[in-house]
Parts: C-alpha cells; structure tokens; sequence
C-alpha cells in the first residue's frame, strides 16, 4: 500500500458500512448515558407536544374555516345595514329598507334570492311546560331556508303565502327543537312565543356554529309581516339582507355593484363612508386569513420557544458529555476514527434522542387534542402531517444544537484528548 | 542482498539473507511546544514572547527495521511519549522528517493519517483507554467500526484474540469488572485485532503488579516474535530490557544504544 498517494476519501460501501455501525453503536448511548438521555428525550418531548397541538389547533382552524364559508355559502353575501360604528349597547343603526331589497333584486343579475331578515331577542318560546331560553326570533321572507343554504331535517321553508298572510307559522332552530321536542318530531305542533302561538312547519339542519356570542341553532324563523305585526320591531329596516346569486365566481364584482347601489339609494356622498357592511365569503377568507395568520405567528413562535428551549438543553448536556468523554474520543481517533466519524457519532447520538423525544411529544400533543376536543373546545380529525412536523422539527433540532459539540468533539487533538484535557 | 555461505562436505551451500527491512526512519525531528504566557491570540504580547517554545526533541534521527522489538527508554521529561506519538502518528513533528515504509508521512492529511494508524498501527497505553461502557469484546472490535471489512469477521477474530488472552470467559463484561491486567489483555487485544504491523506500547506495564506485568511485557515477546515490530516506551530499565534494543533518550535527545 503506498502510504502517501492512496487518495483518502471513502467510497460509497465504506462509508454505509462505517456509517452503519456508527449508527449502531449511537444506539448503546441511550443505555450509556441513560440520564443525559431522559432529560433530552423530556426537554425535546415537551417542545414537540405543544407544537403537535399548536399545528393541530391550526389544521382544525382551516377545516373550521372551510366549513364556515360552506355554511356561509360561497355564492352567497349578507348586507349588514348600519355602519361599522357599533352602539354604545352593542347594536348597528338600521339603514336597510324595502326598496333596497327591490333594487337589488331587479337590478342586479345573477340574483337568485334576495332575503331580508329582521328580528328580536328576548322572548322564552315554550311547549309544554319546556322552554327555549332567549332565541333569536328572525323575521324572513319566503325561501329562508334556500337563501341560506341551510337544509330542512324535517316539514317545509316559508312561502309567499306564509308571509302574504302574516301567518302564525314557524321553523325552528335545532336547539329550539331539541329544548323543546327532543326526539319528538315538532311538525303541526303550537308553540308559544311570547304572547302569540305559532304552528311549526319546520325544522333546519344543526349548523353548530356561533354568530358573535349567539349559537345559530337556538333560532325560530317566522314571516316577516308576522314579526313586524307582533313584536316591537322596526317596520320599515331591515338588519341584514341574505344575497345569493347564481354563480359565485364573480363575487367580487357583484359586491362592487351592490355597493355603488346601495351608495345611490342612501345617497352618501363619495367622502362619506359607508352606512351598511358587505359580508361574502371571499371577506371572510381575507379576514380569517389575517386573524388565522396572527395565530399561527403568535402559536407558532410559542411552539418555536419550546423547540428552542428542548434544543438548548440538548447542546447543554451534550457539550458537558463531550467533556466526561475525551478519552473515549482519543482512542477512537488513535485506532482511526476521522473527524468526521466523530462529528457523525455525536450527531447521530442527539438525532437519535430528539427523534424518540419528538416522536413521545407527538403522541402525547395527539392525545392532549383529543382530550381538548372531547371538551368541545376545538373539533380534532387525526392527521399525520402535525406528528411528522414535529419528528420532522425535533430531527433538525438534533442536528443544528448538537452540532457545535459535534464538531468541538470532532477537532479535539488525539493526546489532549487522551490525556482528558 | 547479504550471502551466508556454509560448507556442506566438499559442498559449498551459499544462502541468500534477506537484510532487514528498513521501517521507520527519522530524520532530525524536533518537536517544540508552544508555550506563552499569556493568550495566543493577545496582540500586545511580542513575537518573540509568541516563539518561545519548549524544545522536547531535539534533532532525533533514528531508523527501526522491520520487526525490531524497540525499547524508548527515559526518565519523565525526556521526550520518550512525545517520540512515540509522534511515531504512532498521534502527533507531528514541528521540524524534520518521518519516512513510514519509504514514504515521508510527516505532512500527510488528517484523514490519511487515520486510514495508516487504522490499518498499520496499533496502540497500548498505561492507561488502558477502555471504554468504560462498552463490554470487553465491543471495546477490542473498536478499530473495526472504521474499516471496509466484514464485521463478523472481524468479530470472530476478536472473540479469538480474547480467548488466546486468557479473557474466552470475560468478554461480555464491563472493564470496571476486569482487573488491571484483565483490562491490559483487552487493550492488547484491541491492538491486534487488525492485524497492525507496528504496536506502540506507552509504559504498558505502569499500572500493574509485577507478576502481571511480566505476563503482559512475555505478551509483547511473544507478539515480537510473530514478526510484528513492538515499539515500546518506559523509564524502567527492567521493562526495557524485554526489548531487543533499547534507545536511551536524555532532554530530547538520543543519548544511546543498547543490544540486549
């Protein structure tokens, strides 16, 4: 063998084969050093749950999110009258008239239906003996149940006839039913709200969402002219006009056109601002977008930390185990480890620990979304993508903390080393 | 080539002998240290204060053939350790020349250093440098993680090695459950599991009684005598006088010879 001209760089089965039994023997670290072990397999594990929930509380914001603008309708817009000022007791002025309804109908294409809704809260609804507490009682016009895209589970929507006649007629929200009726089917049956009795004729879909701090389902819709006839309401606005329109790719172009006409009817000036609020689905994307964005900012640097921390300890415990291990080092370099053996061993030694720690931390974050969600805090379908961020994360961890003890091991001079200083 | 002739009857019988194989050669290696009083880096502090160094060697110039058994003899502070890492490829030479089998490996690369000290070299220290967590057999199979060739292999010449020493029913356990000579034998065995065509032996014996002692310094015979060039290092003249030829060194400096 020619000692000096032999190149020295290893070919592709020396360095698997090398490589693999240095892999192999980073496994008898864990036995080794069973102390530095834990404490990194723990530091790394409590970074990686937190950030296994965080993006599973993130992965649900977009399912959440998707279902929002489901139910919302993406071919749909709310027109919320007043405007972005909110009253000092928490309402909106009303601004939303007949005639806006009747020039959006007619004027603009594509509409479908145009659905003015107006209503009141606090009036118990009861049936016998069993009440519903404070719904939300809405005044529609026909087709409610079209408009909002939101199915019937039982009996018929309100029709022309219903609101023609201001006929004592409802449909009901699921709590309602179920405050109510429970299992019993409600169709036919007289309730009470306030002082009038109502006929229900049906009952919508759990929607199961929130709108500000009042649950959707716990609802009752009757006709308009029913409402405006026999509950304290303003006869002559409306609070929010329900636009659906026959395709929803031009969204955005309707929203402009109901804008400059809506601008028209109240006649504001072009330095006034406006008095009604447009709501579609793509606002609701943009807004979501920004607070979903805020979130993920604030959670992520929050899961980021906790990484950060778990990487810290590690590059802590290995440097301290770099120092307890010099002569180890020494000899293998004697007996003819390379640099880059040595860097290799110790990178595959962290790797190894913030792995498991990462994968304890996954399964421990998938346990506690679920915990959470069986709390009805937040809805948690089970992805694979969270637990392999968070392997994938503590694996990077392990690699760039344990790096500088890697190396520092790596350069150690072979006497120095074996003489432990 | 040298001829030995030998008269055979009327016959005249001339047999060729192979002349020793020259090794190692050292040409007038000095090895200095460094030492300033302040840090290396501090501006303020002179170049010449930065050139103060501490001369261990002195201008060695030596030569060891093949299958030499080499005693290194001195007392603490003579420079005998830092000759021998420096044999051993541990250590470089500030100044001078080291020829390996013909070839000057004095400037050769870090890695190219750890393929010769994996392949031809072997090393056995006062200290044993075991590793404390590994068992008897994983710590004599250590220069094989470093190699092309097959681990069982190697593994099976391992186990053998530590049978051969005595060691065929300790090679499960942790050094803390070997003695001192139990813990040598696997250093020994470690160092030759690859076969090495030099062991550097680094006061072997300095931790051990005298009875085992003679076992392990009988080992290093043995193993000399299977052709393998021993290189040894030690302030005891009892220890040196095991070898064939003992190198006096004195203030880094050869200062005799001595055929035992």
């Amino acid at each position: 063998m020619s000692l000096a001209k032999k190149n020295s760089r290893r070919g592709f089965t020396e360095v698997f084969l090398i490589t693999s039994r240095i892999l192999y023997e980073s496994l008898h670290s864990f036995r080794a050093f069973p102390l530095r072990s834990v404490f990194v397999i723990l530091a790394i594990a409590f970074g990686s749950s937190s950030l296994t929930i965080i993006s599973t509380a993130l992965d649900n914001t977009s399912v959440v999110v998707d279902e929002l603008v489901a139910d919302f309708g993406p071919d749909a817009m709310m027109i919320i009258g007043g405007d972005q000022i909110v009253t000092a007791v928490g309402g909106r002025g009303m601004t939303l008239t007949k005639e806006d309804v009747e020039r959006i109908s007619n004027n603009i294409n594509s509409v479908e239906y145009v659905v003015p809704l107006q209503g009141t809260v606090g009036n118990d609804v009861v049936y016998k003996g069993k009440s519903a507490r404070h719904p939300f009682v809405v005044g529609s016009l026909a087709d409610f149940a079209k408009s909002w895209d939101w199915p019937l589970t039982e009996g018929r929507d309100l029709n022309d006839k219903d609101v023609e006649n201001g006929a004592k007629v409802t449909v009901l929200g699921s709590k309602v039913k179920e405050a109510l009726f429970e299992n019993e089917s409600p169709i036919g049956k007289q309730i009470r709200v306030g002082q009038s009795s109502f006929t229900v004729i049906g009952v919508l879909e759990e929607r199961g969402a929130f709108s500000g701090q009042e649950h959707v389902d716990n609802r009752i819709i009757i006709p308009f002219s029913t409402l405006v006839s026999r509950f304290p309401v303003d006869r002559n606005h409306f609070q929010i006009i329900r636009v659906r329109f026959n395709d929803s790719e031009a969204i955005s172009r309707y929203t402009e056109e109901i804008r400059s006409l809506l601008r028209y009817l109240h006649r504001l000036e072009d330095h006034e601002e406006d008095d009604f609020f447009l709501l579609s689905s793509d606002e609701i994307l943009v807004f979501v977008g920004i607070f979903k964005g805020g979130l993920t900012l604030f959670l992520g640097m929050t899961a980021v930390c906790s990484m950060l921390v778990g990487g810290f300890v590690l590059a802590n415990l290995f440097s301290l185990s770099v120092e307890s291990r010099y002569v180890e080092i020494g000899i293998k370099k004697a007996v003819g480890a390379r640099k880059s053996d040595i860097t290799v061993q110790f990178l595959f030694e962290a790797c190894l620990l913030t792995v498991v720690g990462g994968f304890i931390g996954g399964i421990i974050g998938i346990v506690v979304s679920f915990y959470i969600s069986s709390l009805g805090v937040m809805q948690v379908g089970f992805s694979i993508y969270p637990f392999l961020l968070s392997l994938s994360v503590s694996f990077v961890i392990g690699i760039i903390f344990a790096l500088k003890p890697a190396r520092t091991a790596a350069n150690l001079d072979v006497i120095a080393a074996l003489r432990g200083n | 080539m040298a001829k030995e002739v030998i008269r055979l009857g009327g016959a005249e019988l001339i047999i060729p002998q192979s002349t020793p194989k020259e090794l190692i050669r050292l040409e007038n290696i000095k090895r200095i240290f460094y030492q300033v009083a302040s840090q290396d880096d501090d501006e303020n502090v002179s170049a010449e204060t930065k050139e103060k160094g501490l001369e261990i060697l002195k201008g060695i110039n030596m030569t060891i053939n093949t299958g030499e058994f080499v005693a290194l003899q001195g007392s603490s502070g003579s420079g005998k350790s830092t000759l021998l890492h420096i044999l051993g490829l541990l250590d470089r030479p500030t100044v001078g020349s080291y020829f390996l089998e013909g070839e000057d490996v004095s400037k050769l690369s870090d890695d190219r250093l750890s393929i010769i000290r994996n392949q031809k070299l072997s090393f056995v220290f006062q200290s044993f440098y075991l590793i404390p967590y590994a068992t008897a057999l994983d710590n004599v199979l250590l220069p094989a993680q470093y190699n092309k060739k097959p681990l069982s292999a190697q593994k099976k010449r391992a186990e053998e090695l530590l049978k051969q020493l005595g060691l065929g029913n300790r090679m499960h356990f942790k050094p803390s459950a070997l003695s001192g000579g139990q813990q040598q034998r696997v250093a020994m065995a470690r160092a030759l599991l690859n076969d090495p065509e030099i062991i550097f032996a680094d006061e072997p014996t300095g931790q051990l009684d005298s009875a085992t002692s003679r076992d392990i310094l009988n080992l290093f015979t043995e193993m000399n005598e299977m052709g393998r060039t021993i290189i040894l290092v030690t302030h005891d003249s009892d220890t040196a006088a095991s070898a064939k030829r003992i190198v006096l060194l004195q203030d880094g400096q050869i200062a005799g010879e001595t055929l035992t």
